[in-house]
């Protein structure tokens, strides 16, 4: 038996530039570069030193390779790390003070940690994240997907138009900034439904991904729940099908392959009851030390109150890394073995994540990834694989179709639409409505200027992101001051551009508008 | 900003370092180093601050003169500079003589002129052994620097200085809640205190007047230099000279900023020091390393806001930043770290081993003491009180001098020759090594240096004698017997000293503690003679312990260990010799016993003839035997010119004996073979008997499986001698050899031997390190003598032959040891 293991990080932040720092806006973008995106280059980038290439296949949104484009946030990430080095020092300094040694320690390594994040970027990265990649693509097999253009959940964005712009505009950036095109496209959410293949193939995308209850059917496993407390959880079941993720497919009638989720990889990281992260021995993410932010302890008991979690020990948590990758390679042995059994003599495990997931949320993660790939390279037995090589293998895949679906709550649309956010699918259609009646506007240079933010605009509206925190009640507040926001924005907008009449203070405020929101 | 780089390389090899290992570590690291020092110095811009030991520039110019030539030649270039320091990097501040720093800094003096025509005006500062740091030291330091006019400028730890925190209420340093257990608003830190980030500078700092400089070193840059290799399992952690040159500036950048709110614009100093064996020899990949050192020199000279400097230099140029004391007796957080924040004399002290080696320097200090005050007694200048110059001069850090002038001028040469050798030698004794590296728990057992420091300072002891001889008229008597708290334990020793031997007996313990023996009893020209051939200017390699060598000096021993808890809190006792235990019987083994007794009490102990009889006696309590029994121990030694007998007689005097007991004498000894060359030392146990066999087990540690017993039955033995074979730098070889006769009233039912100590320290060092062996801890012998009728006997005479002993073939039965 010789099994496949595919590794897919999907790699996206909403567009916070200029839309606040603190505590909501762009310091979650330079957590995620320092947390997760910087730690991993640099893991992947010491697998190499170590003679281990790792295959990888990354997803980047164009909101984040934007982001990470942009010499603004570019200059204003090294500040803020040179903020985390200030303030890891003082609690260094006051938890020695008060005789909190194991504290100090744990301040110490924050302290190293952003200095050295620092110096990566500012010198090993010359500041070029999206060089790196690039760069990192030259060495090592790495397939890069694309996305929608802001992260918009297309299963509910049924407008035609507004469906392939998405699509186009994700495309566009894709090659804007990595300059060639892509073969595969990653489905925001891994949100599928019928129809949107015919759009996929008008722009020549090769494969996308779902979640394993699309292809397999039955009951979708609830890997990552937190919706509305308010809120009963509306769970889809499926009729199973008798097939598996253990191979990709060609969708019926189409030359589109499509590749599924593995559940058992995905649950045992993504699982809030039994997966790695909520190990006692890891960093808490919830319990922050008031005043710098940082987190010192560590998860000590899932169920435990915040009160009584102990301090974080990174000895006894790299411990337990190495503990997990080792299980973790176990699992997908058994999962192997069992795939074997059905027949897959070459089972493909496909395991995808969110990249924030590794850092970021999961502190260790990174170090778990990396360990990860040291055993699985280590394994003679077993192959690392991107999707497009796996496909030019497989030149006659077996076909099907796949489930309306996606990979949160309930295993369809319930976590973006639901009583919470059916408002803002209204207001998303009124702002279509805004736009279409601009459809031919006639005018001059601002005009068309004013029309194309409005675009902007109504993209932005459509980031899934939005509609995640409102129905999960995560910085609810934020998203919909975002919302509407834009939606205001918009409606400003095409009224100037209906009106044609641009007044001084109408220039200006189009000049900060573009400006603030100069996406694309 | 200009940030500047003191990059501040650290040569060096002890006295009495294995020929093995130097040779290895010049190919590794030496030789690498100096090639790339020729290139980088032809480059501008490059600026480097070299310190090469004493100890290491000795053997370079015995055994290396073409390197030392190239090396004087390449510090005539501009960007060379050199570091002064101790002349045998001893750790002064353990000396019982204030002058000795000085002593040492002039002797470095004259080794830097000698060799490589750099005189201390041009030092660029001084290496402070260590960066061992007390007030002590500084202040002899930065006195011997102004005498001799160099630049009283050290780097040390910025931990010296620094204390990372302020005190807060309810701190650590929170007294009143600690002892009152109520909260003190006033528990606050009042001083002044600089943040770490401006320890970039030059620091000023007086102790008694006399003014120095510190430029303060960061570990981290010590750490971060050249790793490039993981340092354990699970490391992977690397640094590239970018990288490393990130940090400096960073640094730089941030130790300026803060600076500016002292409204200093001053350039910082980064002082990059560590230990030059970094390159190639850690590694074992000089090429790699010198790949690294290179690829940093060329950042920092092409980046703009850097530049090399030196540590005299920058001062002048910059001045310093402020004055601000070191704090007392701190140092580097490693350092800090094993020997419990207690410096070095906490190491040396607290250590029974190591402390057997401060109290020969205090014997011997003491003679040399007896012969000062003898020469200054007869100075006299009219009006002054009698004793005022005397004593004023033996507090003076000019006494070695003055007392070495007086002899010259108003005694026969020799004396004055005999007294600089003495001192060359004691001073030598303190080099840092034996010290340091044998209780860093990376490091591990370096009894050899201080075998060979014991070998020739009681050569030097002997020829104290000689002089105080010649100088009073009065001969010495052998043997002088001297009951006092030797190795100031607070427990009173037996110290007797014969024409060949040391010998101390521990009254309590009633073992032998230390012995010492010299194969001849020479006159002053003759020791004088040897040791200033071997000593004036330290041989590299020697065959002193042919001629001198400590029996007994045993490392300390795990099994002997008292814990007190499991932090760390414990007491490790040596394995001293002729001590007793009990064993009895039990399922067909020999079993030990416990004892319960108070110790021995010191009876009597005095000369007859030309001999020291010492007898002692104690009850000992056996509670675990089978039923309670009482025994009566006596034990009595007598130390001859030549040899060390030992008697015991156990009698029971309440309770009977239920259960077969043995009486189980430990004959030990520390002497063990060497190999300098090629690190494969032979020993030998020859066994002559008669009678019924008897049990002989023997332990073969380190086997590659952990340890192995060999069981072999020899006829009752009557007759030991273990020969050891040593070779030394310069291939030559000769025997050490120990003999043991032994006497027993009743038969020996067993006989074990096997390493003296077969473990120290274990758990707190590497297990490497801890775990030793025939080659490097010396020998056990335990006969088991049974108690028959209430009583029992045991006679050893223990004598030896250095430099020279028996064949294989003279003994019937010989166990190879090694």
């Amino acid at each position: 038996m010789n099994p496949r293991f595919m590794l897919v990080l999907h790699s996206h932040l909403p567009y916070v530039k200029h839309q606040g720092r603190w505590p909501f806006g762009e310091v979650w973008l330079f957590e995620a570069m320092a947390e997760t995106y910087i730690p991993l280059l640099r893991a992947w980038s010491n697998l190499l030193d170590d003679g281990i290439s790792a295959p990888i296949t990354l997803s980047l949104s164009p909101t984040l390779m934007e982001q990470l484009a942009s010499s603004y946030l570019r200059a204003e990430f090294v500040e803020y790390l040179r903020a985390c080095e200030k303030r890891a020092a003082a609690d260094e300094r006051s938890f020695l003070a008060h005789g909190q040694q194991e504290l100090a320690r744990v301040a110490m390594d924050y302290r190293r940690f952003y200095q050295d994040i620092r110096h990566f970027f500012a010198m090993d990265m010359d500041g070029d994240l999206i060089g790196v990649i690039k760069d990192l693509s030259r060495k090592v097999p790495l397939e890069i997907l694309a996305t929608s253009a802001t992260h918009a959940y297309l299963p509910l964005i049924r407008d035609r138009e507004s469906l392939e712009r998405q699509i186009a505009v994700g495309k566009e950036c894709f090659i804007k900034h990595l300059g060639y095109e892509p073969r595969g496209f990653w489905l925001p959410e891994c949100g599928y439904y019928q129809g949107l293949e015919d759009i996929l193939e008008l722009y020549d995308i090769k494969y996308f991904f779902v979640d394993a209850h699309a292809v397999e059917g039955g009951r979708p496993i609830q890997t990552f729940s937190g919706s509305h407390p308010a809120m009963e959880v509306e769970t889809a079941e499926f009729q199973k099908t008798g097939l598996s993720t253990y191979s990709p497919y060609r969708i019926k009638d189409r030359s589109l392959a499509v590749f599924g989720r593995n559940t058992m990889v995905s649950l045992q990281v993504w699982s809030k009851d039994y997966g790695y992260p909520g190990d006692s021995s890891y960093r808490e993410f919830h319990k922050q030390q008031p005043g710098s932010g940082f987190k010192y302890w560590r998860v000590t008991d899932r169920q435990s109150d915040l009160g009584s979690k102990l301090v974080y020990d990174r000895e006894q948590a790299q411990e337990k890394v190495r503990e997990h990758a080792c299980h973790f390679m176990d699992t997908v042995e058994a999962v192997a073995l069992e795939a074997n059994r059905l027949g897959f003599s070459e089972p493909l495990i496909v395991a995808c994540y969110d990249t924030e997931l590794f850092g970021h949320w999961w502190w260790e993660g990174v170090d778990w990834l990396e360990e990860l790939m040291r055993l699985m390279a280590a394994r003679d037995n077993w192959r690392l694989v991107l999707p497009g090589a796996v496909l030019e293998e497989m030149k006659d895949l077996p076909e099907a179709r796949v489930f309306e679906s996606s990979w949160g709550t309930g295993g369809k649309h319930f976590g973006w639409f639901n009583q919470e956010t059916s408002w803002m699918w209204d207001t998303i259609e009124k702002a279509r409505q805004e736009l279409r009646s601009i459809k031919h506007p006639a005018g001059s240079d601002l005009v068309a200027r004013a029309r194309t933010q409005a675009v902007k605009e109504l993209m932005l509206m459509e980031s899934s992101d939005w509609f995640f925190m409102v129905s999960n009640n995560h910085t609810r507040d934020y998203a919909v001051k975002r919302f509407l926001e834009h939606y205001g924005k918009l409606v400003r907008l095409v009224e100037m551009v209906r009106m044609n009449k641009f007044s001084l203070e109408d220039r200006e405020w189009l000049r900060q508008v573009e400006e603030e929101d100069d996406i694309f | 900003m200009k940030a500047n780089i003191a990059f501040c390389p650290h040569f060096h090899q002890p006295h009495f370092q294995l020929y093995h290992t130097r040779e290895e570590v010049y190919r590794n690291s030496y030789l690498p180093w100096l090639e790339l020092l020729e290139a980088a110095a032809e480059e501008p811009g490059f600026h480097i601050n070299l310190h090469f030991s004493g100890p290491l520039l000795l053997w370079l110019a015995q055994e290396k003169p073409a390197y030392l030539q190239r090396l004087k030649t390449l510090l005539e270039k501009d960007g060379c500079r050199l570091i002064g320091g101790l002349a045998d990097e001893a750790f002064s501040q353990l000396s019982a003589r204030p002058d000795d720093i000085l002593f040492q800094v002039r002797e470095y003096a004259n080794l830097t002129t000698r060799f490589l025509g750099v005189n201390p005006q041009e030092w660029e500062g001084i290496h402070v052994v260590e960066r061992e740091a007390g007030e002590w030291t500084l202040y002899h330091l930065a006195m011997a620097a102004r005498m001799l006019g160099a630049a009283p400028v050290f780097y040390l730890d910025a931990e010296t200085f620094y204390e990372p925190h302020f005190n807060y209420p309810g701190g650590p340093f929170d007294y009143c809640r600690r002892y009152f257990g109520i909260h003190d608003p006033h528990s606050r830190t009042t001083v002044s205190h600089l943040p770490l980030e401006m320890l970039f500078f030059a620091l000023r700092d007086e102790i008694g007047g006399e003014e120095f400089f510190v430029l303060p070193v960061h570990s981290q840059f010590r750490y971060c230099l050249l790793k490039r290799l993981p340092l354990a399992a699970g490391d992977r952690s690397s640094i590239k000279p970018g990288q490393y040159v990130y940090y400096l500036k960073d640094a730089a950048e941030k130790s300026q900023e803060m600076a500016r709110r002292l409204g200093k614009e001053l350039e910082p100093v980064i002082v990059i020091f560590e230990d030059a064996e970094k390159l190639g020899q850690w590694s074992k990949d000089s090429q790699g390393d010198a790949s690294w050192l290179l690829e940093f020199i060329r950042l920092v000279r092409k980046d703009p806001d850097l530049r090399f400097c030196g540590l005299r230099s920058y001062l002048k140029q910059q001045g310093y930043l402020d004055t601000y004391p070191t704090a007392t007796s701190r140092s580097y957080p490693e350092w800090e770290n094993w020997t419990a924040r207690r410096g070095i004399r906490g190491v040396t002290f607290g250590d029974e081993r190591l402390r057997k080696v401060m109290a020969r320097h205090r014997d011997l200090e003491r003679r040399i003491q007896d012969v000062d005050r003898w020469v200054l007694r007869d100075i006299e200048i009219s009006g002054l009180p009698r004793l005022l110059l005397r004593d004023t001069v033996m507090d003076s850090p000019h006494r070695f001098r003055l007392v070495e002038e007086i002899l010259a001028a108003r005694h026969p040469q020799e004396l004055a020759r005999a007294y600089r050798v003495i001192q060359r030698v004691r001073n030598l004794a303190y080099q840092e090594d034996p010290r340091w590296a044998s209780r860093h728990p990376s490091y591990g057992s370096c009894a050899y240096f201080d075998l060979q420091g014991l070998a020739y300072l009681e050569l030097a002891e002997r020829l104290a004698d000689r002089m105080r001889e010649q100088l009073t008229g009065d001969i010495q008597p052998w043997p002088e017997i001297e009951i006092r708290d030797w190795d100031l334990d607070g427990e009173d020793e037996v110290v007797v000293r014969t024409g060949h031997q040391t010998v101390v007996i521990h009254a309590r313990r009633g073992q032998v503690v230390y012995q010492h023996a010299i194969r001849e009893n020479r006159g002053l020209a003759e020791l004088l003679d040897f040791l200033e051939k071997e000593m004036l200017y330290p041989v590299t390699y020697s065959e002193v312990l042919g001629l001198s060598h400590s029996l007994v000096f045993t490392e300390t021993d795990s099994e002997l260990r008292e814990e007190f808890y499991p932090e760390g809190g414990r007491v490790e006792r040596c394995r001293n010799s002729m001590g007793v235990s009990f064993a009895a019987l039990k399922d067909g083994e020999w079993v030990p016993l416990e004892q319960e007794s108070p110790g021995y009490r010191l009876v009597s102990a005095k000369t007859h003839e030309a001999e020291a009889i010492i007898m002692l006696e104690q009850s000992v309590n056996l509670p675990d035997g089978d039923g309670p029994l009482l025994l009566r121990v006596e034990k009595n030694f007598r130390v001859s010119d030549k040899s060390l007998c030992m008697s015991i007689e156990v009698q029971v005097v309440d309770g009977s004996l239920r259960e077969r007991v043995c009486l189980v004498p430990e004959l030990v000894t520390s002497v063990v073979p060497s190999d300098e060359r090629e690190l494969k030392p032979s020993s030998w146990l020859g066994i002559e008997g008669e009678g019924d066999e008897v049990v002989c087990e023997v332990l073969r540690p380190r086997t590659g499986e952990g340890s192995r017993c060999e069981v072999s039955r020899l006829p009752q033995p009557r007759r030991l001698a273990y020969v050891c074979e040593n070779i030394n730098g310069r291939g030559s070889t000769f025997r050490n050899s120990l003999f043991w006769a032994l006497d027993t009233g009743s038969e020996i039912k067993q006989v074990v031997i096997e390493p003296a100590v077969k473990s120290y320290y274990r758990g707190h060092v590497f297990d490497s390190h801890s775990e030793l062996g025939y080659d490097a801890s010396g020998l056990l012998i335990r006969p088991y003598v049974e108690i028959i009728g209430g009583q029992a006997s045991f006679q050893v005479e223990f004598s030896w032959q250095l430099g020279s002993g028996p064949e294989r073939d003279e003994y019937r039965h010989v166990l190879q040891l090694l």
